[in-house]
């Protein structure tokens, strides 16, 4: 069986991504840029496809973000049995615990023995946000206090004690599926948009949902499988509420960006603006214990969320979370950095 | 997207509000009550500070932005109930922006407005009104005796509220503007909320904008059913959806053609139309016209991270 690709010698690296994606081009650069020869490049449909060598051990494998192309997230859906699927429309919301049993096919047929930079199996605990939470709690991470089988509206009414609450769906990503709800103002915000019952898209506009629009879009969460947690209050930089997305490599915590702005979640895809956060003292051993709950992963991103009264907490883990142009430490892109200290080790 | 801040409101100058510091000249000087996100003080709180500053009796004028920390479930009845309890130290109260917030401070589909008559009864000297938010908007007693402009900026009006305005008793009102904005932002409004205005509930009025709208097209058909067009001097269809097909009226109907100002702007009109309607209506606002196409940057593909 060959691939469309060119055979590689042994023993080279090996990324598996979107070759459409920007993703690819900086790792490219990072690579050229520490005068590493060029990795291997396999698509996600080549895997999807079963379309790759195996009869090789590389020397390392990098799982890149399985990017933003909806033709691609539609081959991951169509890898599972299920109803027929709508047609493809860039940002809709078709069925993302499905998507995301695609993905895990994916990754489960590639050699788990492999040298993974970032292991499969840690990968898919990051993405399942309910599982990321039960783990880091189980060491000790702070965590947002979490409400777990949520199964809808009714059943989140009635239990809720907080008055607020972040509803996620539990395999999203870029705040996709994610739902800050208030139970004061009987509403929730949303980065969605609503074209009718069950059809959503992802959008870069936070929109307020009330009555029973906000019912059916809890209920449809719920149903594709919701992580809820408490939405806890944030502290000010230079007066505005911010989060943080912390780029932690080999353990350490190097990338760090402020995410600022009113809006219940802080994507910079969002419109939040990037801000510097100064001196975090208690990063490092923060950092040091998530990384602990991922010995496999080499790096990973990490979104903190500050409290009024400076506390600290682990809102998620991205194990694609490395996605930051232009932002440097120690004058390196995080590609750059990942791999310095990847070769090092 | 509203972005920035006034800089100057009813011909003054806007000014943040700093506790502490004495007040300018109520002639030339506006000031805007808002709280930050770090403010250690409440609506009410800083409210008192002002009213408790030397001369703050003679404010004519008064901008109210965001009065909460965050304003994701603070309706504005705090607001209305502070102003309300504290009428009696700004009798010469005119002009009152109630909502002057910005998009980053908070989108305006998710500001929450309350029941606004409370405001109409406490202060019989205002004149102008100017809200934003149509969340929960209400007036459920609307009748004022003196107020000349009103005007109700939203992401969604609702439809009971567009009645409650236009089945009220504002027999000095020359201006009215509103703003319908969208089913999905809770603007639950047609074109048969305007009924009333097939007869003249306001007989001063002489400046109309039905603005923000899903359905300008119907919004021109509609007034030239009414006799709006016999009386009034402006007529602002702005930030709408017209298009070259539902412009056609505009050219039909000669009565627009005395309009003093049309304004037609950020709509969807072609540059051949509004060529076509500037030769024939010199008074007409054709500018910024939008193309419908425009509107789908929003959306994404997750699958990010």
């Amino acid at each position: 069986m060959t691939t469309a690709s060119a055979t590689a010698p042994s023993g080279s690296s090996l990324v598996i991504g979107d070759p459409a994606s920007n993703r690819l081009t900086f790792y490219r650069e990072a690579r050229a840029r520490l005068g590493m020869a060029p990795a291997q490049e396999i698509g996600w449909e080549e895997v999807l496809d079963g379309n790759f060598p195996r009869e090789v051990r590389p020397a390392r494998v990098r799982l890149e973000s399985p990017g933003k192309c909806p033709h691609l997230e539609r081959r991951f859906l169509a890898a599972v049995d299920g109803p027929a699927l709508p047609p493809v429309e860039r940002g809709r919301l078709v069925n993302p615990a499905r998507w995301f049993a695609g993905f895990r096919l994916a990754l489960e047929s590639l050699d788990w023995d492999w040298p993974f930079v970032n292991h499969p199996a840690e990968v898919l605990t990051m993405f399942d946000k309910r599982r990321c939470h039960e783990h880091l709690q189980s060491v000790g991470v702070p965590v947002p206090a979490a409400l777990e089988g949520v199964s809808g509206y009714e059943d989140l009414r009635s239990r809720l004690e907080w008055e607020r609450a972040f509803l996620k769906l539990f395999c999203g990503s870029s705040c996709s599926g994610t739902l800050a709800c208030s139970r004061k103002g009987d509403c929730g915000f949303a980065p969605l948009e609503r074209v009718s019952a069950g059809v959503y898209f992802n959008s870069r506009r936070v929109r307020r949902y009330s009555g029973p629009e906000l019912r059916e879009l809890v209920d449809w969460l719920c149903a594709q499988g919701a992580h809820v947690e408490r939405w806890l209050d944030k502290a000010s930089l230079d007066g505005l509420p911010f989060d943080l997305r912390v780029v932690v490599i080999a353990g350490q915590p190097c990338h760090v960006v402020a995410r600022c702005g009113r809006a219940p979640m802080l994507g910079l895809h969002l419109g939040a603006r990037r801000g510097s956060p100064g001196e975090l003292p208690w990063l490092p051993a923060l950092a040091a214990q998530v990384a602990s709950c991922f010995p496999r992963s080499h790096y990973f991103g990490m979104d903190v969320l500050v409290d009024r009264a400076g506390q600290p907490w682990v809102l998620e883990v991205n194990a694609f979370g490395d996605l930051l142009p232009g932002l440097l430490w120690r004058g390196m892109d995080t590609y750059t950095a990942e791999l310095l200290s990847e070769n090092s080790a | 997207m509203i972005s920035d801040h006034l800089d100057e409101w009813v011909d003054r100058q806007v000014e943040a509000y700093q506790p502490g510091t004495p007040l300018g000249d109520p002639a030339s000087v506006v000031y805007a009550l808002r709280i930050d996100y770090d403010d250690p003080l409440s609506f009410p709180e800083k409210l008192e500070k002002l009213l408790s500053t030397p001369g703050s009796e003679r404010l004519e004028a008064l901008i109210i932005g965001t009065w909460a920390a965050e304003m994701y479930d603070e309706d504005s009845s705090t607001v209305v109930q502070a102003l309300a309890r504290e009428r009696e130290r700004l009798p010469q109260l005119k002009h009152l922006f109630l909502g002057e917030i910005t998009y980053d401070e908070a989108e305006i589909s998710w500001i929450n407005q309350s029941d606004l008559s409370p405001l109409l009864k406490a202060f019989p000297r205002l004149q102008s009104l100017v809200v934003r938010g149509g969340n929960g908007l209400g007036f459920k007693e609307c009748r004022h005796e003196n107020l000349k402009t009103l005007i109700v900026e939203s992401g969604g009006l609702p439809g009971t509220t567009i009645r409650e305005l236009l089945g009220g008793h504002l027999p000095a009102l020359e201006t009215l503007e509103l703003w319908f904005g969208r089913e999905d932002y809770g603007g639950n409004n047609t074109v048969d909320d305007l009924a009333a205005l097939h007869g003249r509930p306001f007989p001063k009025l002489v400046s109309l904008g039905l603005c923000n709208a899903q359905y300008t097209d119907s919004l021109v058909t509609f007034v030239t059913r009414t006799p709006l067009l016999d009386y009034l001097r402006e007529l602002d269809l702005s930030l709408g959806t017209l298009g070259d097909a539902g412009a056609q009226p505009l050219l039909d109907d000669p009565r627009f053609a005395r309009l003093e100002l049309l304004d037609l702007s950020d709509n969807y009109l072609s540059e051949a139309r509004c060529r076509e309607l500037k030769s024939r209506l010199p008074n007409a606002d054709v500018s910024d016209q939008r193309s419908p196409e425009d509107d789908d940057g929003e959306r994404y593909c997750s699958v990010g991270e």
